[in-house]
């Protein structure tokens, strides 16, 4: 993976696999840092699937149930000094904390967050996404966007909604520029 | 300046058009979007799609995304469907072809043989 945005799209996608209801993604960015928040409340690791998420030759394709999209995040954290914590319980959901030091020769860019988002945002498993991105730079309000609300608002009209689409781009764009009307 | 206020009013809008909406004579394009998707670009070429669908007013596309489709050295993956079921299968998808294949195959009914999955693979 190039950057941090691809990464946080692939193992927030594994909420859509865990038959999730909600996914929330946080991430904040620190002065020498860059913390991650991935948490959902699909179907949960036993321990024994826990143990494999590590380690991508664990066992064969076909009773495999992960593949190697956390082994690669946990590689671009720990390279950096850094670390990725799962937490998981069966039935509850799971928690992902990572830590990704900025300024190590082998830390990657956070890349585009907006996109990453967007994509999830309109997934079409129906899976509700929360995220809220705290900036370095004190002065950029904390941006967040609950697809809950904006469903809310949409009243049955679908998240897919070409148009609605567009403004969706567009708002988290502008939202993570610092770039929104006060309401 | 983007606000929630916004919404309301494009929710008014959709709300009057959708009922027009020819949704079953209609293309859906699946975006392979899983680890070796989005490592091999997927996610701008998702995002070109539904720009370029909204930007030409297809009312009549839909854009959505799956996990792995199976070809993972082959990616970015994006299945077309026409009305009528039939699917297109191309590879190595990249954002300067999602124009070609919204302007030849999904406005002009043509599909675009050299992206096609067989004709990529039958030359590699």
């Amino acid at each position: 993976m190039v950057d941090l945005s691809l990464h946080i799209l692939d193992v927030a996608s594994n909420a859509f696999k865990a038959n999730a209801s909600c996914v929330q993604v946080t991430i904040e960015e620190n002065e020498n840092d860059i913390e991650i928040w991935i948490e959902d409340d699909g179907c949960g690791m036993s321990r024994e699937v826990l143990e494999q998420v590590t380690n991508p030759f664990f066992t064969s394709r076909k009773t495999r149930k992960v593949g190697v999209g956390i082994p690669l995040f946990i590689q671009t954290c720990e390279q950096t000094g850094g670390y990725v914590h799962i937490q998981s319980t069966v039935g509850v959901g799971t928690c992902i904390h990572a830590k990704m030091y900025t300024h190590h020769i082998d830390a990657i860019p956070l890349g585009d967050i907006a996109e990453s988002i967007f994509v999830l945002v309109i997934n079409p498993y129906q899976v509700d996404v929360h995220f809220k991105m705290k900036h370095k730079e004190k002065s950029c309000p904390v941006f967040e966007i609950d697809t809950q609300q904006i469903k809310e608002i949409l009243e049955g009209i679908p998240l897919t909604e070409p148009s609605v689409m567009s403004w969706i781009k567009e708002y988290i764009t502008a939202g993570l520029a610092g770039e929104l009307e006060n309401e | 300046m983007k606000s929630l206020a916004e919404l309301k009013k494009i929710r008014e809008e959709a709300a009057s058009k959708i009922n027009l909406r020819t949704a079953k004579d209609g293309y859906r394009v699946v975006v392979g979007m899983a680890t070796c998707g989005i490592t091999a670009g997927a996610r701008p070429v998702l995002a070109a799609f539904v720009d370029q669908v909204a930007a030409k007013n297809l009312d009549n596309v839909t854009v959505t995304q799956v996990g792995c489709l199976g070809e993972c050295a082959l990616e970015p993956v994006v299945e077309v469907f026409d009305a009528q079921g039939n699917r297109t299968t191309y590879a190595e998808v990249h954002v300067a072809d999602v124009e070609t294949i919204i302007e030849q195959h999904i406005i002009g009914g043509n599909v675009v043989t050299e992206k096609t999955l067989e004709v990529i693979k039958a030359a590699k």
